[in-house]
């Protein structure tokens, strides 16, 4: 019964070491599909490899003693895991690296630090259940079917713990590299059950033990994040159920800046804060959820309900307080309860109150069942970076349930990073929200960024378009257009324009994504249009 | 004089100073001379965050005049900022040929150019220099993982051509 009970333990060190190796490579890579794939690829070739190397150590004389001696070393790369992961992804990817300038980087690093860092201990660990069935096979002279089904059984029901234990409780309560600590000493004690049920000598099991202790040592002198420029200071970092985040001040320009950066980061980040509420310096698209203020109608009286989902740490709720006659009220929905966290914490999130309720922990298209609206303005801020789209939020069938809970005549806008009005991204979303609303689109480029933000309207209002530029605002609004008057700042798109439309059923975006990037890296236009 | 001066018409550079940038290019689309035209629009997209509209406007402008300092010294930072490593070259170097080359500087005029022809050279040569790095981490990076996964299919070659020459029992 030992026997099996070190298999479950096998099993759950293996997911751990699985999902913990996304979050070990999201601050240096991300956790993208490419990366995820890329640890799974591994996983799945060293658990291939082990179940063969399992299956040649299983004829020799005693599986129980190889049983133990796998375990071990298994115990001892898990524990260096954090280190050699850190140290190697750092000499893998060269300083300040933009986010378009990183997709050949992801995708090569992140398989070549998998490769080395967490083949071995897969390996290592698959050898595992062969192992196991043949002791079991052999103590209680049973079929090779049978201890094979009742070895895989418990192995599969410790992965089993492994997966929901990883990422409901040890990341979000232990954090990262805890995890590979626990994870460890889990396969040390599994390891050294084994040496006692073998009878071996304790030498191997005193190496393992001084080799952990010296890992995680080393982990603790060594930093396992990015390292930050000298004018930025790191505030606070947590390991949530979705991401791995931090808190940075940055105190390069006037006055200080708080960033909410979230796993690799690159040049992007999610939330931002200065002391003052209100507009943002130029570049920051928070400002342009704002546009639909310059062209409210008149006798639009001052109420002005908003659904905010993707509500970070709540940048976009103080960038509203830039309308002083604006009687604002805000529901905002973000799905990692860390995230509202920080924003108390550190942006000034408001507590739930009239002006502002939250709904964290839910994912958006979900929060649209529980809020029916109507609102005067929805603001869509879920997509990050640009290898990041959820598919789900990007669809027909989305946004036909966003249009539905607005206000006739009220404004749907969208944050959208590109790079440029044809990026296959940028186009395919603004159609599939053309057709979703049966209205114009009208994408505006945020001045010195590379953002863009789609505005529509419900019930086919008219946009604020002439035949080259934004018109001018019909009422004085608390963002002066400046640049956006400009030609070549603005595009309309219509409903039966030719293109790409997403639905739930067939939604493409991260190939789009992919060749998005793809393109700005073969042209000239990272930063342009 | 003072009076004149008061209700002068304002400049594009006077209206971009103020952030009225439809004003200043409405402005600027009324220059008489093309290679002012396009050193005005040039300006005023780089000043309105837009690099690729400002490259092109100074490039337009350069064929007319391909030894304008203004013109080249726009097209050269709009190229860094889009982080186009030939385009900055290319316009940095001729950049600084043509300060050299300038018969109708005066010598401060001349040490100012210089001295920004100079620093653009440095920016230039950063910016090469990220790119051969970033390429050179891609290499090592694709390197080791093509050899990680070589070794991997090795191992588990052998291994599995090992088994057949096992004799041993199961039970």
């Amino acid at each position: 019964m030992l026997v099996l009970a070190i298999a479950a333990v096998a099993g759950a060190g293996t997911m751990i070491v699985e999902l913990a190796a996304v979050r070990l490579l999201a601050p240096w890579f991300g956790t993208s599909l490419v990366v995820w794939t890329n640890v799974i690829a591994v996983v799945l070739l060293a658990l291939s490899l082990g179940y063969l190397i399992g299956g040649r150590l299983a004829a020799g004389s005693d599986p129980v003693r190889a049983l133990g001696r796998m375990l071990l070393g298994a115990a001892v790369l898990v524990a260096g895991a954090p280190l050699l992961g850190a140290a190697l992804a750092r000499a893998l990817l060269p300083e300040r690296v933009a986010l378009h300038q990183a997709v050949e980087l992801v995708r090569w690093g992140s398989l070549a630090v998998s490769l080395v860092v967490f083949l071995p201990p897969a390996a290592l660990l698959g050898t595992v259940c062969p192992l196991v069935v043949e002791a079991l096979a052999r103590a209680r002279r049973i079929s090779a079917g049978g201890a094979g089904g009742a070895t895989l059984f418990v192995s599969t029901l410790g992965s089993l713990l492994g997966v929901f234990g990883t990422s409901h409780v040890l990341l979000p309560t232990l954090g990262l590299q805890r995890t590979f600590y626990l994870a460890s000493a889990l396969l040390l004690v599994a390891g050294a059950l084994a040496r006692w049920l073998a009878r071996a000598p304790r030498m191997e099991l005193v190496a393992s033990l001084f080799l952990v202790a010296a890992a995680v040592a080393g982990a603790r002198l060594s930093p396992v994040r990015p390292a930050l420029p000298d004018e930025r200071e790191e505030l606070a970092s947590r390991e949530s159920t979705y991401q791995s985040l931090r808190v940075v001040e940055d105190r390069s320009g006037v006055e200080p800046l708080r960033l909410l950066q979230v796993n690799e980061g690159f040049d992007s980040f999610q939330s931002v804060w200065r002391q003052s509420a209100g507009l943002l310096p130029d570049g920051f698209y928070y400002n342009d959820f704002l546009l639909p203020l310059s062209w409210r109608e008149r006798e639009a009286g001052p109420e002005w309900r908003v659904l905010v989902l993707g509500l970070g740490a709540g940048t976009v709720v103080r960038t509203f307080a830039a309308e002083k006659e604006l009687d604002a009220s805000f529901v905002g929905v973000e799905l990692d309860p860390a995230v509202v966290e920080l924003g108390r914490e550190y942006f000034d999130l408001a507590p739930d109150g009239p002006g502002l309720r939250v709904l964290s922990g839910l994912d958006a298209r979900l929060a649209l069942r529980v809020e029916p609206g109507p609102f005067e303005q929805i603001v869509l801020d879920c997509y990050s970076n640009q290898v990041e789209i959820p598919a789900h939020l990007c669809t027909l069938e989305f946004f036909a349930e966003l249009a539905a809970r607005l206000r006739e005549g009220g404004w749907l806008t969208a944050n959208l990073g590109g790079f440029g009005f044809d990026d296959p991204v940028v186009s395919a979303v603004a159609l599939t929200c053309a057709r979703a609303l049966d209205a114009r689109v009208l994408i505006v480029r945020v001045p010195q960024a590379r953002n863009y933000m789609l505005l529509a309207r419900k019930g086919g209002r008219e946009l604020p378009w002439s035949s080259a530029a934004l018109a001018d605002a019909t009422r004085d609004g608390p963002l002066a257009l400046g640049p956006r008057l400009l030609p070549g700042f603005a595009r309309l798109v219509e409903p039966d324009d030719e293109g790409d439309v997403l639905t739930d059923d067939l939604c493409p975006i991260e190939t789009l994504q992919l060749r998005s990037i793809e393109e700005a890296r073969r042209g000239r236009r990272a930063s342009g249009s | 004089m003072l009076l004149l001066a008061q209700t002068a018409p304002e400049t594009w550079r006077e209206k971009l100073e103020r952030g009225q940038f439809s004003d200043a290019w409405a402005l600027a689309g009324a220059e008489g001379d093309a290679i002012g035209r396009s050193s005005a629009r040039a300006e005023i997209l780089y000043r309105a965050g837009d690099p690729l509209g400002a490259l092109d406007a100074a490039e337009e402008g350069l064929a007319r005049a391909p030894e304008h300092l203004e013109l080249l010294h726009r097209a050269t930072a709009a190229a860094l900022w889009l982080e186009d490593l030939d385009g900055a070259r290319d316009h940095s170097a001729r950049l600084s040929r043509a300060v050299a080359t300038n018969a109708f500087l005066a010598s401060s005029e001349r040490e100012e150019w210089t001295r920004a022809a100079e620093r653009f050279a440095l920016l230039t040569r950063e910016l090469r220099d990220a790119a051969k790095a970033r390429a050179k981490a891609i290499a090592r990076a694709r390197g080791l993982a093509l050899f990680g996964l070589l070794a991997a299919v090795c191992v588990g070659a052998r291994i599995a051509g090992r088994y057949g020459r096992s004799s041993s029992p199961v039970s």
